[in-house]
């Protein structure tokens, strides 16, 4: 084969894999809509799932037993979520399933928590901030430093002048080792953010799989440590610091499974997940006092438990599929596969070629054909290599055949 | 003989791509000037936060620069050349002309590497002032892609005027526009920091130069309308 041919047949797969990007790429823009689910939530009165469907014009809001509500109804069935409405209205019940009821203690109780898989996977500044935790203020204040933690320890550095603060970074280090630390960590978690109720430090997992505790008491280090099993790999922890003080966060291991930090020494407490992977699903915990509502979602759907607050078993669940929408699915039948760089799980780039079967066999098939009958009309022949092409990635190939002559 | 060739790609290019290298300084001064005035105004701590904790980019206005000076090096390089045919006399002299185009192209690859570096150098010195070297790198793997589509817009440039045949130019105008795009595709921090996506960072000027060679073969031989 000569050089120039050899070029000729590099454009050839340099042309199927713009293809496999662009064409993919428009048919999405004009066949795409947003997938929508209806808001659901256990209700703590009629133990069911109770969720406002939009489907029809008209707003309608149901629970699984059948029922239909008015928009009061709905409030006064869902008081751990419409709490503040009701309380307005005069109808905030005083009790419920046996516990005294108020705004405070269901603000108390209740808590969003949100995860996507781009939580994890992002390229990041391993620099991280420790408030103090005491400070007698109602807001935090700026620490005026931050810190990176090493194979030794922990650096603090000083923003104003970029230069480590040797005093206290000498001092949490020294701790550290104390406790056997052994760097570099394999997961931090910290909540940058100042406005938070209060502050619980920083979470460290080192290569030993040691837990530590760090933060920061009255301009002092504070440092506790719990030996983690073995065989357990955490790989992200998401600090929470919730008005209710139950748990610290929640640990994301290598295995799928979900755990929150007891504020009980340290003790690490499953959540009940059936189906969960944490580079593939998003995750919304709407809790209160009586159940969390566990919400996972892929783009096969949408999975809520009901989970019981106290002891953490799932009472009930329901699934909602996508709608279909019947103009994107028939893209298999067209493209054998979509090549994209980027996606909403990862801040990374990433390129991943996207295959759903075989169902683009026909179409390949009947432009393999086409293309023949192209090349006798202009009397040229065929060159194996492009038939091959055309066959495997159909109407990619096709088109970049069309705009290559292999004769001349 | 490459002295000879160097002078000449010099004598075509020196006052305009001086001027490249001027407006590259300025943008990068008027970057400092503008961080010094966010440091005064914010403040170190609330800076040093946000770059941190809310993925901001604090150096963006060089973005398209690298490309552009791709771009108009190559214009200043190559179209004396396509233009009345000029690339011929070159390519008829005693050399092989795979040996006239590698010089051709190094002097601009050396004329933009020396760019980028020093451009480079600038913002690692001046971003190690200001930041923890966790932020410096962070910032350096953001503006890598960014130079590396200043060495591919050179290439594709040369790509695609070279090409004898309109048609086929279009073909080709496309094809750089979807590799250029890799460049430009996030602008999340260091979100090109996977080394499969640095090694696609690289495979593409290779492929970019690649084409030049084919694009110039297809010149010298004359490649007409009818043959696309």
């Amino acid at each position: 084969m000569k050089k120039t041919e050899k070029i000729k047949y590099l454009v050839f797969v340099l042309l199927i894999v713009m293809f496999s990007f662009v064409l993919p790429l428009l048919w999405k823009i004009i066949t795409d809509d947003t997938v929508s689910y209806p808001f659901t939530y256990y209700s703590s009165v009629n133990k069911s799932f109770c969720y406002i469907d939009y489907s029809d014009k008209e707003i309608k809001r149901k629970d699984n037993l059948g029922n239909t509500y008015t928009d009061k109804q709905f409030d006064s069935i869902l008081p751990m979520f419409y709490y503040r409405q009701l309380a307005i209205d005069g109808n905030l019940p005083d009790s419920l399933n046996g516990l005294d009821l108020s705004v405070k203690k269901i603000r108390m109780n209740n808590f969003f928590f949100r995860y996507r898989p781009a939580n994890i996977s992002r390229p990041g500044i391993k620099l991280y901030r420790l408030f103090e935790s005491k400070s007698g203020k109602v807001d935090l204040e700026m620490p005026g430093d931050v810190f990176r933690m090493t194979i030794e320890g922990v650096e603090f550095i000083n923003p104003e002048n970029n230069e480590v603060i040797a005093g206290k970074s000498k001092q949490y280090s020294k701790i550290l080792m104390k406790l056997g630390y052994e760097g570099p960590p394999k997961v931090v978690g910290c909540n940058p953010s100042a406005r938070k109720a209060y502050e619980e430090g920083c979470f460290i997992v080192d290569q030993k799989n040691q837990f530590f505790h760090m933060k920061m008491v009255n301009g002092k280090p504070f440092v506790k440590k719990k030996k983690l099993s073995e065989d357990f790999e955490p790989v992200h922890i998401a600090n929470t610091e919730y008005p209710d003080k139950r748990f610290y966060g929640f640990v994301f291991d290598e295995r799928n499974n979900i755990y929150y930090i007891s504020t009980d020494n340290y003790k690490l407490v499953k959540i009940p997940l059936p189906e969960f992977s944490y580079l593939n699903y998003n995750l919304l915990i709407m809790a209160n006092m009586f159940y969390w509502n566990v919400a996972s979602t892929t783009q096969k759907g949408k999975t809520i438990y009901a989970v019981d607050a106290k002891h953490l078993n799932v009472v009930d669940s329901i699934h909602y599929l996508p709608e279909k929408n019947q103009l994107k699915a028939f893209s298999k039948y067209i493209f054998p596969g979509a090549l994209s760089f980027n996606s909403h799980k990862s801040k990374y780039l990433e390129s991943k070629l996207r295959f759903e079967g075989f169902h683009f066999i026909w179409l390949n098939i009947f432009l393999l054909v086409l293309y023949n009958i192209l090349l006798k009309w202009r009397k040229q022949a065929f060159k194996l290599p492009v038939l091959i092409g055309i066959f495997l990635t159909g109407i990619y190939g096709f088109l970049s055949a069309l705009l290559i002559n292999f004769e001349k | 003989m490459i002295k000879a060739f160097f002078y000449k790609e010099w004598i075509k290019t020196r006052k305009y791509f001086a001027l490249v290298v001027i407006i590259g300084l300025i943008l990068e001064a008027y970057m400092f000037l503008k961080l010094g005035r966010s440091f005064r105004f914010a403040g170190y701590e609330h800076l040093w936060d946000v770059v941190i904790n809310k993925n901001q980019f604090l150096f963006s206005y060089l973005k398209y620069y690298p490309f552009w000076a791709g771009l108009i090096l190559g214009i200043l390089q190559f179209l004396p050349e396509i233009s009345n045919f000029r690339i011929k006399l070159s390519l008829h002299l005693p050399l092989k002309e795979t040996r006239i185009i590698f010089y051709m192209l190094s002097y601009g690859v050396i004329s933009l590497v020396i760019l980028f570096v020093l451009l480079s150098g600038i913002l690692f010195l001046g971003a190690s002032h200001f930041f923890a070297k966790e932020i410096v790198s962070n910032y350096l793997l953001t503006t890598l892609p960014w130079f590396f589509s200043g060495l591919c817009g050179y290439f594709l440039f040369a790509f695609c005027a070279f090409e004898p045949v309109w048609k086929r130019k279009l073909v080709n105008i496309c094809l750089s526009a979807f590799l250029l795009y890799f460049f430009f595709i996030t602008d999340f921090p260091a979100a090109y920091e996977k080394l499969s996506s640095i090694i696609i960072l690289c495979i593409i000027p290779l492929i970019g130069i690649t084409m030049v060679y084919y694009s110039i073969y297809r010149f010298k031989i004359g490649v007409q309308a009818s043959y696309r």
